[in-house]
Formats: structure tokens, sequence, C-alpha cells
């Protein structure tokens, strides 16, 4: 039952769609004067999605920063008490410290290991590029959920004497170390945790890039190279300086995912030991504290952290667009 | 193409608007209601596992025949976050089993709880004391306990502890001839992914009911025994006598952290046993591979003073369905009670203080039965009765930084911090 259910809102739907567009094109070809059709058009067309996004989208994100001025349960506004929080707290300074490290630290590399693998991809023979690529770019088809739960019984810990199930103990017994809690060491617990996003965006860092790569032109390579530089010094000053606008996408790209990453934390260490981000702190402060305030002042913060990395991306972008 | 044409369109546009309306609105339709006869009774609940899930259904079934009322009951593994947005989004089940007073007494003071008096259920004789206290905020009874389990569980091996300790003198003396006999006495293992140090809460309770009594207990878990008190700050280096002495535990303070809660017990059952003793509740015994009353037997955690900590499930009604009351009043009665815990995948304990213990479907469970009815006093899960913010959060994940090497006095200025205004 659920199914044809589901079936039949799968055709109303689409073919309402369908129908919705044609009539509202239609209506336009019969109800409105000529002059006014080629006008009226593009709105009727692009109305829906306006409104859609609109009610969808804009709307949450203005009420958001609404609660942010207001209490628990968003019934009185406390003005700046909520962002005074957020400026004093010592918890959430830890979390901001923690949010920082990673956005300092996974877009570069990242971008590092994606642009190293494509260009050593790029020396190899094709059937090798494409498995060496294949292989780095696999990690990209894991939820975050389920790579944070395999790397969760790579870092697992077992006491020692036990079996340890964990392959980073599991090796580093054999060599004869004790076993590590390794994601309780609060001196380096968050680049381990670093290591799986990386894991997992080094593979889209690769093909973007690599895909930059094949498009510099192979002629400013052989100029280049009849002048007498070196590969070191082709790479750095000619083939980086012409993919560069790529490299700056990607790493933006790979940066607004990073401001909004909780998936990984939550899985691991549930934010204990010093490695809480501030996406998982707004789950806490809504849901288990119940603080809607506080939660919206987080997600504020975060809007108003992202849009100069949003600017930066779309001028590079818009001017990668240009220069083809 | 005339104007015939033009208004067929415009009618295949309104119709196509209408069924996309339809097909949008198809909204639940259970729930509710202030009619008479047969009504369909939504219940959220928390209570996992397969055969505790039949139990349950067991009572559910039985109150269907009983009053032709049909339950739909709805398992969430997270009935925080579920509930909050059922109830912020206006659709909240007709019936809550809920494991958290402490938030339903915030929905309580919200107007999201029904009081259980408007829904007819005004008769609670003949249940053990402290089940209506737990649902009752500033003096309404807005929840009733149906399902309890006694937290206050002290696990040992037979062939190596010879009498169970009564005091937390007695504890530390049997551990110390443990450690001297060759054997870690204690397995203790708190991970459970965003929850991770809930199992240590209970330690601390346990030993505040101890040492405080039932009006100590009371004054911390309503907040007005501050963390950092000298009562509640002499508990916690109490509990540490035991966490801290690398002797003591499997692992140390890092296999209690490291260690998932329900793993935790494995290593009492290795050969040999790698430790003698666990503290945690009934549902424990599911990963034991020995004999109950040959190879462990069970007593109440010594450091209760007799007294015991128990958790379980309040009902609670949230909208004003009087077939909801009735579905309340039934989960209380005899008949209700029976049907559930005397059911073989129950695994808890009946609210009735004449219910009979025999009709457990395990000598464990009946044991068990006999130490809540026989405790000098009883509260509820101090964690769960305080606000979320501090028994759902602050007050198990400071519990971890401590265990990894925060220091006490900034664990306990933390979880006060915690406390909402």
């Amino acid at each position: 039952m659920k199914l044809v259910t589901a079936l039949v809102a799968i055709v109303v739907g689409v073919g309402g769609i369908v129908v919705l567009f044609w009539a509202l094109n239609a209506a336009v070809d019969r109800l409105l004067p000529e002059r006014w059709r080629d006008k009226a058009r593009p709105w009727v067309f692009i109305g829906p999605a306006v409104l859609i996004v609109g009610i969808y989208l804009l709307y949450p994100a203005v009420d958001t920063i609404r609660r942010s001025f207001m209490d628990a349960r968003s019934e009185n506004f406390v003005g700046l008490d909520n962002f005074d929080w957020l400026a004093t707290d010592s918890s959430v300074r830890e979390i901001m410290v923690n949010n920082l490290l990673w956005i300092l630290v996974v877009p570069a590399v990242s971008v590092a290991v994606g642009l190293a693998v494509a260009v050593l991809a790029d020396k190899l023979t094709a059937r090798w590029e494409n498995a060496a690529k294949s292989l780095i770019f696999l990690p990209m088809a894991i939820s975050f959920v389920g790579a944070s739960t395999i790397w969760g019984f790579i870092y697992a810990w077992r006491a020692e004497g036990q079996p340890q199930i964990g392959l980073l103990n599991a090796i580093w017994v054999k060599l004869g170390g004790e076993p590590i809690a390794w994601l309780n060491q609060e001196a380096y617990n968050d680049f381990l945790l670093m290591v799986i996003m990386i894991w997992l965006q080094a593979g889209f860092a690769m093909v973007l890039l690599s895909a930059a790569i094949k498009n510099v032109p192979e002629d400013t390579i052989e100029a280049a190279r009849i002048d007498g530089a070196t590969e070191i010094q082709i790479f750095w000053r000619v083939v980086v300086p012409q993919i560069r606008s790529s490299i700056v996408v990607v790493g933006t790209t790979i940066l607004i995912l990073v401001l909004k990453v909780f998936d990984i934390i939550l899985v691991t260490t549930g934010g204990d030991f010093g490695t809480d981000v501030v996406a998982n702190r707004f789950i806490t402060e809504l849901f288990i504290n119940r603080h809607a305030g506080r939660a919206t002042a987080l997600v504020v913060f975060l809007i108003v952290v992202t849009i100069p990395f949003m600017i930066v991306n779309i001028r590079r972008f818009r001017a990668q667009e240009a220069e083809r | 193409m005339g104007t015939k044409s033009k208004w067929l369109r415009i009618a295949a546009l309104t119709g196509t608007m209408a069924l996309l309306v339809a097909a949008c609105g198809d909204g639940d339709d259970g729930g509710g209601g202030d009619g008479t006869g047969a009504q369909t009774i939504t219940v959220l609940h928390d209570i996992g596992g397969e055969e505790e899930q039949e139990a349950l259904q067991a009572a559910l079934d039985a109150f269907e025949a009983a009053t032709g009322h049909t339950v739909q009951p709805e398992l969430t593994d997270d009935i925080a976050t579920t509930l909050n947005i059922r109830v912020d989004g206006n659709n909240p089940p007709d019936v809550v089993l809920h494991p958290q007073p402490g938030a339903l007494a915030a929905f309580a003071a919200e107007g999201a709880l029904t009081p259980l008096a408007d829904v007819g259920v005004t008769d609670f004789d003949g249940l053990v004391p402290g089940m209506v206290e737990t649902g009752t905020f500033d003096g309404t009874v807005y929840g009733v306990v149906v399902k309890a389990a006694v937290s206050s569980l002290l696990w040992y091996r037979t062939d190596l502890v010879d009498s169970p300790p009564t005091t937390w003198d007695e504890l530390i003396t049997l551990s110390d001839e443990l450690v001297a006999g060759g054997t870690t006495p204690w397995c203790i293992g708190i991970e459970s992914g965003g929850a991770t140090g809930w199992v240590t809460t209970n330690w601390i309770e346990d030993i505040v009911l101890g040492n405080e009594g039932g009006d100590g207990y009371d004054q911390w878990t309503a907040g007005d025994l501050d963390f950092a008190s000298p009562e509640i700050t002499a508990a916690f280096e109490q509990a540490a006598e035991i966490f801290f002495n690398e002797d003591y535990v499997v692992g140390g303070t890092t296999g209690i952290v490291n260690t998932p809660f329900g793993d935790a017990a494995v290593p009492m059952w290795q050969d040999p046993a790698a430790c003698a003793l666990h503290r945690q509740a009934g549902f424990i015994e599911g990963s034991f591979t020995g004999e109950f009353g040959t190879d462990y037997n069970v007593t109440l955690f010594p450091a209760t003073d007799g007294g015991a900590v128990f958790s379980g499930n309040v009902a609670a009604v949230m909208t004003d369905s009087q077939a909801a009351g009735q579905l309340v009043e039934f989960l209380l009665s005899s008949e209700g009670q029976e049907a559930w815990h005397s059911h073989p995948g129950s695994g808890s304990l009946s609210v009735r203080a004449d219910f009979d213990t025999s009709q457990y479907p395990s000598a464990s469970l009946t044991g068990q039965g006999e130490l809540l009815a026989g405790a000098s006093v009883a509260r509820f899960d101090g964690s769960d009765l305080m606000p979320s913010a501090v028994g759902g959060n602050a007050f198990f994940s400071e519990l971890v930084a401590w265990l990894n090497g925060q220091d006490l006095a900034t664990t306990l200025a933390n979880i006060d911090a915690a406390w909402p205004a």
C-alpha cells in the first residue's frame, strides 16, 4: 500500500510540476498582452524555485538570527546575552580553537594531498593513473558516519594484555609499545580526527585538481622546459599559477564543509577529550540542553564566519569562468 | 485554439494544484480525539531490544483486548531529540514512556503535559513508594513509573567473593583482598558514544544516596545542593578511591573511559576471571556467561547504605485523549503489570508493591525485585531527574574529563555552571 502511495505521489508530483509549468506558460501566452509576455516568462519559470528557496532557506535563516537574540525557549528577547556567552564561556573557547585548527589544517592538507596525487598520477601510464586515482577517490563514496566508525576501529584501544582490535594499537603493541588510547590524547587527538576528513576529501581535491592540471596548455610547459627549468620549477612557477583558481575553489569548498563538520566528532568521541566543535555543540545546545538562543547564536557565528569564504569562492569561480 | 481550450487549460491547472495540495496534506489521522468508542493511541518510547519490546507489546495487546482501542507504539533510540521535535512541531504522541523524569518536568513547566487527573487517572494505590513521586512536578501528578530497574546493583563472582560486602569499608577491604589474591577487583566501562560517562553518574548517585539519605539526594537532584558543596565533593572523592586506583580497575582510568559499557563485564568471564566485581543495572546480566546463583550473584551496591537508586520509564500523557488515560491506568494495574513484567522478555521490574515476585521470568529478576522492595529508601536515577543540560550532558561529560585528567574542582564547577539559570 505504501509503495502504491509512493508511486502515485511520484507520478502526481512530477507530472504535476510538468503540467504546472506548461499551464503557467500557456497562461502567459493566453492571458497577458503580447508586450508583457517576454518580460513575464522568466519570472513565471523561476518564480516557484525562488518561492521555495525563500520559504525553506531564507525564512529559516532570518528566523535563526532572530532567535539568537532570544532566551532558551525563544520567548523573550535577551539582547546580546547569547553572544556574550559565546565570547566568554571557556568551553566555547575550546571549540572555537578546535574549529580554527580544523580550518587551518584540513583544507590545506586535503588540497596538498590531492594535488600531489594528481601530479604524480599524471606521470603514470593511463591504466595505473586510473587505478591510483580510483583508490584515492574511493573514500568519497563513504558517508562521514561510516568513515568515522571505520577510523574508530583503527584508533580503538583495549587494556594491555587484551587482544588489540584497533589497527594502530595492534601495530604499536607488536612493535613493543604499550597500547595508547589515541583519541584520549588531548595534545593531538584533534589531528587524528582531522585525518578522517582528509582521507574523505583528498579524493575530491584530486579529481578537480587533476582536471585543472590536464587543462594547463602543454606549450607553456614545453617553453619552460626549453628554457631549462627543472620539473619542480615547472610545477611551482608554471603549473600552480595556472590552476590557482581551482586550488582556491577546492580549498574553500572543503573549508565550508569543515565548518559544518559534526558527524566525525559525534561518532568518535562525542565531543569528549577536548575535541568538540561548533556544529556538534550546536546540536548539544539545541537538543540536549534545549537552549535555542545559544544554539542559534552558534549558527549565526558559523554563518558570519562562512560568508567571507563564500565571497572569495564566488569571486574566484567567476574569475575562472572569465579565463575560459 | 479558442477560448474554450483556454478555460480547459486553466481548469486542468486548478485540478493539478488541488491534487498537489491533497498529496502534500496527507497528515496523520490517528491519536487524540475526544469522542468515545475505539480510538488510536500513539505511544512514543525508547524501550529497544527485541525481547523487551515483545514484553511491552504483550501489555499493549492486553490493553487492546480489554478496551478495543488501538495502540500504535513508536520506538525511538533518541527520545530526547524525537520528543522535542514532536512537541515543537505540535505533533506530540498521546502517551510517552520517558526514561528521564527531568525532561518531563521541563515539558510540564511548558504546559506540554496533561495532568493525569484530567484524563481520569487518580488511583495510585499499591505502588512501590517513589513511583508516583517521580512524575509529580509542583504538586501535580503528570506521570507514573510503569517499568523499573534497580540501578544500584553489585554483581560478584561467587568463586572469588565469599560474602558480599554491605558497607563501603567492607567493599574497599574486599577490593584489597582481591588485589592481594592476584585478581583485579573491578571491571568498569563507561564508553557510550555521545553519552559516554553516564555509567559513572550512577556511582555518584549511589554514594550520595548512601551518605546524605533521601532528603539530601532530593536537594541535590533539585539543584539546591551544588556539586561543589562539601557533601557532593566528598561523594566524588569517595568514588575516586576506586576509579583512580590503578590496581583496582581493569585498564585503569583509560580502561574506564574507553570500554563500551555493554562489554565492560566481559573480562569478568574470561578464564581466569580478569575481575570479580561489576556495578551495573540488571541489563548487564545479558553479557554474563555463568549461571545466576552458582557462578555469580547480586546484591545492592554497598555505597547506598541499604537504599536503592532505580531507573525506568515514566508514562505521561501529552494530549487530552481520555483513551490515553485509560492506557496509563491499565499499565499501572495488576493486570497490565503482570502482562508486562511476567513476560519472559521483560527484564525489568514491576512498580506494584503487591506484585508476586515469583512471577518474574528469572531467579535473578526475582532477587532484584526483592532488593527493590526491601530497600530502605528508593530514588529515581538522579541524572535523569536533573535538567538535561546537567543530567543529560555536563554531569557525565565532565566525569569523563575528570577521569581523563581534569582536576576535581574544575569538574564540579563546570557541572554547576551548566545548571540552567
